[in-house]
């Protein structure tokens, strides 16, 4: 009891001394300076948490989402194919060891490996595990249909392509297929699972903290300028207007970088990634297209769902027949026609991109003439002809390949500039120094300016 | 001389072993979405059309067919200015079969050969007019497609799943009826259910927009319907254990059975479908001349012989259909 009284006596008689010496002038310095230099000390401390914070943020981006979102439509691309190359399988009898088949196989494995790096990207117990593990337990019961599908083939049974288009189904089913879920990985896609936030909001208080407390900065310099002049009949400290100076010119540093960390995260979002993911969407349409063309062949066009796919996905790709006066004026800068195919013909920055989305163009003209001759053999009777068109000699030779081959090309470069914008929103490890060395200037003036008015009082 | 019952003993157990481990394994799995039970289920199935002979009305007696005129002409010896002289004259019978139905017409993997009953019903035709059975161009063809082909002159018979009705005798001619099909059920092995009214309150597969359904659909004893938009499907579907039972017709049914061992077929007949060979309406005397072979199938004896090769494990051979006449 004594001990507490004896304490509260002892603060009371120093808030009691602090009061006395902070009423006088060399008293109101001293802590006008000590508030300075804790109050530089501090922007410091809040503008280094902002640069970190926000090269962790595109880190982020940059070792997760973006990695996540390439492998999300790699594999999506890889499965589309794996399914494509089944049915073409099939067609072929399904026996031994085809083109297809050999090229399936590949496909399962990209996928397969493209789901290990997305889980090794979620960690253990990440968020996405439970999606991670329903993906593949349909991938093994996808794999299972097609070899039931393969096995039956093999003895002639027809309940086999029954069994192929269970697989096929399962993979493209709008509402919870394989497909949709993989899409779903794609956290910078139009079918993002909701992310975690909290990361980007304790960046945003803590840049928000940083400029008030600069400002707040500016505003007690000022005030301490302003307290030198009353007091001392000096016009102005320059120590104190540089202090100030360089305490704007953080700010507007700072600013100018989170600017540039927005603006390039942002047009990753919104321009470089639809780009990208418009490309590996045109050539899974592709390889749907020509699945379906292979399954409405299975089913002998008994079963009109595979004709309508194939429109369905086409006319996303194209939204009307192409003939051969708009290919020649889309050729001469004309477009005519609207759909994805379009979109690359229109937006390019180079004319190595507009080339390419021509050639684009030049594939799926060929891809769909390819599809009237299948289907005139088809309506004929000739099967045997009619799948010949659908799989071709070899995967290279077929109207397919050459759409395939053209969207990769773009998505190489696409993918490239991708990448790069990311990496160009990571703050540079020179504005930390250069931050230090700012605060510790403004320290530095402040106390430059104010100790010597503190000095005459001693003298 | 290969045959389809040679192949009934290869197992499909590794493939669909492996697609139900894998099909159990999403079941059980609590974060797992099992395969639908049905991939393109009709959102409210509505009855449709019968197609059976007995329901269809409109042109007295579907199962009438013209008359054969006198005996069956020699090979060589056939009328001049007759289609079948012309087709004698090609030196091939072009014929129009499935193709995918087992037992009845479907390519045999290991012969690379057409065969079945249908097949050897049409290639009978063949001796008739060349005394070679062989001389026959086999054509794969869909029940759809096989109309627009005898139209239009691509195949000369078309021999599968032609079931006799008024709509279809507007259209083309056919044949007296040779072979009389029907809507049973279709079960595995294990099952104690013996026919339709065994099966209340248990999913039953049949294919959307055929009388078949329709007939689950409006069996008192309400059984879960199941359509899917290709009859396969419904094998699958009973081999995934994702329905209890699959009603289609017989002859469909005993090619899933021969597709898979482990399946029997069970029940009287629901409903009554004439099968008969398709001819151009531009060649009623060829009509005639098929109605004649028919008729000598039935009466020596090798219409029970196909039968008994092709269906005979399935129980022993009816009477043949008999002939029916409109003229």
């Amino acid at each position: 009891m004594s001990q507490g009284v004896t304490w509260r006596a002892s603060v009371g008689e120093g808030l009691e001394v602090f009061r006395a010496r902070a009423a006088t002038t060399p008293g109101r310095l001293r802590l006008l300076s000590i508030i300075l230099v804790v109050g530089t000390a501090l922007v410091w401390l809040l503008a280094a948490a902002a640069i970190i914070g926000a090269r962790a943020e595109v880190d982020l981006v940059g070792q997760r989402s973006v990695p996540q979102a390439i492998a999300a439509q790699r594999m999506h691309a890889a499965l589309s194919d794996a399914d494509r190359l089944a049915a073409n399988d099939f067609l072929l009898g399904a026996t031994g060891s085809s083109e297809p088949r050999q090229e399936y196989l590949l496909d399962i494995t990209t996928a397969t490996q493209q789901l290990e790096k997305i889980s090794e990207l979620n960690g253990a117990g990440g968020p996405m595990s439970t999606q991670l593990q329903d993906i593949a337990s349909l991938l093994t019961q996808y794999t299972g249909l097609v070899e039931t599908a393969r096995a039956n083939a093999r003895v002639g049974y027809p309940v086999g392509s029954a069994y192929l288009r269970r697989a096929s189904d399962l993979m493209h089913r709008p509402r919870d297929g394989i497909l949709v879920r993989v899409d779903a990985l794609d956290t910078l896609g139009p079918n993002r699972l909701a992310t975690d936030q909290t990361t980007l909001w304790i960046l945003l208080g803590t840049t928000a903290a940083f400029f008030a407390a600069g400002l707040a900065l500016l505003v007690l310099l000022a005030s301490t300028q302003r307290f030198l002049r009353r007091r001392f009949r000096r016009r102005r400290s320059y120590q104190l207007l540089a202090a100030g100076t360089l305490t704007a010119v953080l700010l507007v540093s700072i600013a100018a970088q989170a600017l540039t960390t927005y603006r390039n995260l942002a047009l990753t979002e919104t321009d470089s990634y639809p780009r990208l993911h418009n490309l590996w969407h045109i050539r899974s349409l592709a390889a749907d297209a020509n699945a379906d063309q292979s399954l409405s062949l299975i089913t002998r066009g008994d079963d009109p769902t595979y004709d309508n796919a194939f429109k369905a996905a086409t006319q996303q790709l194209l939204d009307r027949p192409l003939t051969d006066a708009l290919a020649d004026a889309a050729t001469r800068g004309t477009v005519g026609f609207q759909g994805m195919i379009a979109d690359q013909i229109t937006r390019f920055d180079s004319e190595e991109q507009h080339d390419a989305a021509l050639k684009l163009l030049r594939g799926y003209q060929e891809f769909m003439a390819n599809d009237a001759a299948i289907k005139a053999k088809s309506a004929a009777g000739d099967y045997d002809g009619a799948a010949a068109l659908v799989v071709g000699a070899t995967a290279t030779g077929t109207a397919f390949a050459d759409v395939n081959i053209a969207a990769q090309q773009r998505i190489d470069v696409e993918q490239a500039r991708f990448e790069a914008q990311t990496a160009a929103a990571r703050p540079s490890l020179i504005l930390d120094v250069w931050v230090v060395i700012v605060a510790i200037t403004i320290a530095v003036l402040v106390l430059w300016g104010v100790q010597p008015r503190i000095a005459e009082y001693r003298a | 001389m290969s045959s389809a019952p040679g192949q009934l003993s290869r197992g499909l157990a590794v493939g669909v072993v492996a697609v139900l481990v894998g099909c159990g394994a999403a079941n059980q799995s609590a974060a797992g979405t099992p395969i639908p039970a049905t991939p393109r289920l009709a959102a409210s199935p509505a009855p449709t059309a019968a197609a059976s002979a007995t329901l269809d009305q409109g042109c007295g007696d579907p199962t009438a067919s013209l008359r054969p005129q006198g005996p069956l002409p020699a090979p060589g010896n056939l009328p001049g200015g007759s289609y079948m002289k012309t087709i004698s004259e090609r030196g091939r019978l072009i014929l129009g079969v499935p193709g995918d139905t087992p037992l009845f017409g479907y390519m045999n993997p290991n012969s690379k050969q057409m065969e079945g009953l249908d097949v050897d019903i049409g290639k009978q035709v063949a001796r008739a007019l060349f005394g070679d059975e062989n001389r026959v161009d086999l054509r794969a063809i869909t029940p759809a497609l096989g109309i627009a082909a005898l139209q239009n002159g691509t195949v000369d018979l078309v021999v599968g799943s032609l079931t006799m009705t008024c709509a279809g005798w507007k259209q083309i001619n056919f044949s007296t009826q040779y072979y009389a099909s029907g809507q049973r059920v279709l079960v595995t092995k294990s099952s104690t259910v013996q026919s339709l009214q065994d099966l209340t309150d248990k999913r039953v597969c049949a294919p959307a927009g055929t009388s078949f359904l329709d007939n689950v659909i409006r069996a008192p004893n309400h059984p879960v319907a199941v359509s899917v938009a290709n009859q396969s499907d419904c094998l699958a579907l009973l081999q995934l254990g994702q329905v209890d039972a699959v009603s289609i017709d017989e002859s469909v049914l005993f090619g899933f059975a021969a597709q898979d061992q482990s399946v029997k077929v069970v029940g009287p007949k629901l409903s009554t479908e004439a099968y008969a060979v398709g001819v151009s309406q531009a060649h009623p005397e060829f009509v005639r001349f098929v109605n004649a072979v028919l008729e000598r199938l039935r009466a020596d004896g090798t219409w029970t012989s196909l039968y008994n090769r092709w269906l005979g494990r399935f129980g022993p051979a009816p009477a043949p259909p008999p002939a029916t006449y409109r003229d």
